[in-house]
């Protein structure tokens, strides 16, 4: 068969014009909500994972083994100069931070809480996570002659504490005693999420006074990469260059340590793969309706073409070119509404706030339910692909029917 | 030979016998004529004839080979190859132009685009639709689109044409017209016809008339004045040569 065929197949598509448009708009319109879907939710899934990544975990953690499941205080890693040097040499390495964490008692005279204390490094934090952006009040570790805490908002108005205020910390120090610490709030942090009320950050030297720890234990090391491929890379190299120290170290990436998001994040994808193939069921089912009708109103021609020498075979291979053609013009429609609607949001932004008086917490961390998508062919293909196979698997239903007819009597048909 | 019936019969159910023993031949560049009123069996011996309907008993020859034999690819290469239709409703494509109708053949032969052009168009100017090799069928009278059935029915030369009530949905100044015009390609172009036709027009024209009657042949007579000039029937193998010399094609 030559483009002859190809050139019929495509005439006998427009036989009834406004049937086949109907059919190409909602093939169009089905495919451009997917796309414009899948591309707000990978736009969506990066950004929560980029605040994961900027707010909490960082890409990867160094700790003591074990320490991510048991979070027990005396797991530190006691010499953390060793992995500084050999972050200092890797390219991919943006920047790290030491932290220690440990839960503990905070109060004023007006009140007290359980939360956790973030002995941080205020400069090197800085470059990994993204707190530093989230003062209200206060500054973030300015005054550097007092022991300064960053309160959370929440925390803050719960203590009633202002800037200046006296804050005692109290906790339990690795060697079993208690150990307390006078604070003065700094600064006051808002970021929107559980660490508002459940988290306090000090620099590091007074959170190891306040767990008696030695003078460079650290809980954590928080690396930031410069990209995600980077990701396998270095913790390969790590794994190689510290074996011989692997009893005291252990590299986690944010996926290994974000198992709930991760979990929330495939289960979202699940979510849209079901949604996407009842989307593209029901179009399949158009499409397949669409070239039933135009099948059976053809049955005297089919019978011609057989009378005249056409194979069964021909005549089948005409209904696929057919089914094949209404989806590709659908589809490409479909795609240039989808990247032309995920291009508009990509600029302005889409917010699917309205649709939850809920705010969308996951990790603790407040989701900002504000995307902006981008084109990503991926999805682009992965739709217009599962469209043409359904529309095939879907168009045996009219080729069934041709299949089967009789020359004879589809002569005699009306 | 081209057609041989051999005491065939053809029954639908037990109750409906549509033909009952009927043998007869036609041999090539006859002009011949199935006539009988509706319902008497003409269309199902065309339909046997080209292997479209099989035989309860007996057999159908065509060129030598038993239908019943052939699978039903083989029996679609031979109407391509050698059989072209008529219907009583033109039966045209309606999405295609007058000379996309007539190259489909050809498209089925695989001939390439300008051949097939070349081809259909020289086809069109026999029927005397040359000029009309742009327009849709719908821009075309009953007696133009017939003219446009036949040039599909005789661009790839075969060896007969089956034309089923050719005339019946033409007025008789029309039908008059389209029998010279077979009249010409049987007599000019040698290819054999068989008609089926209650239209006395036609049977004034025919050859050879076959008189079918409840299914069954009631008279099988010549003319007494045949007009058509026959000439050997060309052999098989130099048939599509002869195509392909006659409009210089070329297999694509």
């Amino acid at each position: 068969m030559d483009h002859y065929f190809l050139k019929l197949s495509w005439k006998n598509i427009w036989r009834n014009r406004r049937r086949t448009l109907l059919t190409i708009n909602a093939i169009g319109f089905g495919v451009m909500a997917l796309v414009a879907l899948y591309n707000y939710y990978d736009g969506f899934h990066d950004q929560v994972i980029q605040n994961v990544i900027r707010y909490q975990s960082g890409h990867l953690l160094v700790t003591a083994p074990s320490y991510h499941t048991r979070m027990a205080t005396n797991l530190v890693v006691s010499d953390p100069s060793p992995v500084d040097q050999w972050l200092g040499t890797q390219e991919p390495v943006k920047a790290f931070s030491h932290r220690i964490l440990v839960q503990g008692l905070v109060s004023t005279a007006q009140g007290s809480a359980n939360i956790v204390f973030a002995g941080i490094e205020p400069e090197r934090e800085k470059e990994v996570t993204r707190f530093a952006g989230n003062m209200v009040q206060g500054s973030y570790f300015g005054d550097t002659q007092q022991k300064s805490i960053l309160l959370g908002s929440e925390l803050a108005h719960l203590l009633q504490a202002e800037i200046g205020s006296k804050v005692v910390a109290l906790t339990q120090g690795v060697d079993g005693s208690i150990g307390n610490e006078l604070f003065f709030v700094g600064g006051i942090f808002e970021t929107h999420s559980d660490f508002d009320k459940n988290m306090a950050f000090i620099r590091i030297q007074d959170a190891r006074q306040l767990l008696s720890l030695g003078e460079s234990a650290v809980h954590q090391i928080a690396i930031v990469l410069a990209g995600e491929e980077y990701l396998t890379a270095v913790q390969d190299q790590f794994l190689k260059t510290f074996s011989h120290s692997s009893s005291e170290l252990q590299m986690l990436n944010w996926k290994e340590v974000q198992k709930p998001l991760m979990a929330m994040i495939e289960l979202n994808k699940s979510a849209n793969r079901l949604l996407m193939f009842i989307i593209i069921f029901v179009v399949a089912l158009g499409i397949a309706n669409s070239i039933l009708m135009s099948i059976l109103e053809r049955t005297r021609e089919f019978g011609v073409m057989l009378a005249i020498g056409t194979t069964k075979k021909e005549v089948v291979k005409m209904v696929i070119m057919e089914t094949l053609l209404l989806s590709l013009v659908g589809v490409a429609l479909g795609n240039l509404l989808g990247a032309l609607v995920t291009q508009f949001f990509h600029y302005y932004g889409f917010d699917l706030a309205w649709l939850s008086s809920q705010k969308l917490v996951v990790q603790g961390t407040i989701i900002q339910t504000v995307s902006y998508p981008a084109i990503q062919w991926r999805n682009s293909l992965l739709i217009s692909g599962i469209v043409f196979i359904l529309s095939l698997i879907v168009s045996f239903i009219p080729i069934r029917h041709v299949s089967q007819l009789n020359p004879v009597k589809a002569l005699r048909a009306i | 030979m081209i057609l041989s019936f051999q005491k065939v019969g053809k029954q639908y159910s037990a109750l409906e016998t549509a033909v009952h023993d009927v043998s007869f031949e036609v041999g090539a560049g006859e002009f011949t004529a199935l006539a009988g009123p509706s319902g008497s069996g003409k269309t199902t011996l065309l339909n046997l004839a080209a292997g479209l309907d099989f035989a309860s008993s007996g057999r159908v020859l065509f060129l030598g080979k038993d239908l019943c034999r052939l699978n039903k690819v083989e029996l679609s290469q031979l109407r391509r190859d050698e059989i072209g239709f008529v219907f009583q409703s033109y039966n045209l494509f309606p999405v295609l132009t007058a000379l996309e109708n007539v190259e489909y053949p050809l498209a089925l032969k695989g001939i390439s685009p300008k051949d097939r052009k070349r081809a259909a168009l020289r086809a069109l100017e026999e029927t005397g639709c040359g000029e009309l090799h742009q327009r849709y069928p719908a821009a075309l009278s009953g007696g133009q689109q017939q003219r446009v059935a036949i040039a599909r029915a005789i661009v790839s030369l075969p060896r007969i044409v089956f034309a089923d009530e050719p005339t019946a949905n033409l007025d008789s100044h029309t039908a008059k017209k389209l029998l010279a015009l077979f009249k010409e390609l049987n007599t000019n172009r040698k290819i054999t016809f068989l008609f089926s036709s209650h239209d006395p027009l036609v049977l004034n024209m025919a050859g050879r008339i076959i008189q079918v009657c409840d299914g069954q042949i009631k008279s099988d007579t010549q003319s007494k004045k045949p007009t058509v000039v026959m000439g050997p029937p060309e052999h098989s193998n130099s048939h599509l040569a002869a195509i392909q010399s006659r409009y210089s094609f070329g297999h694509s």
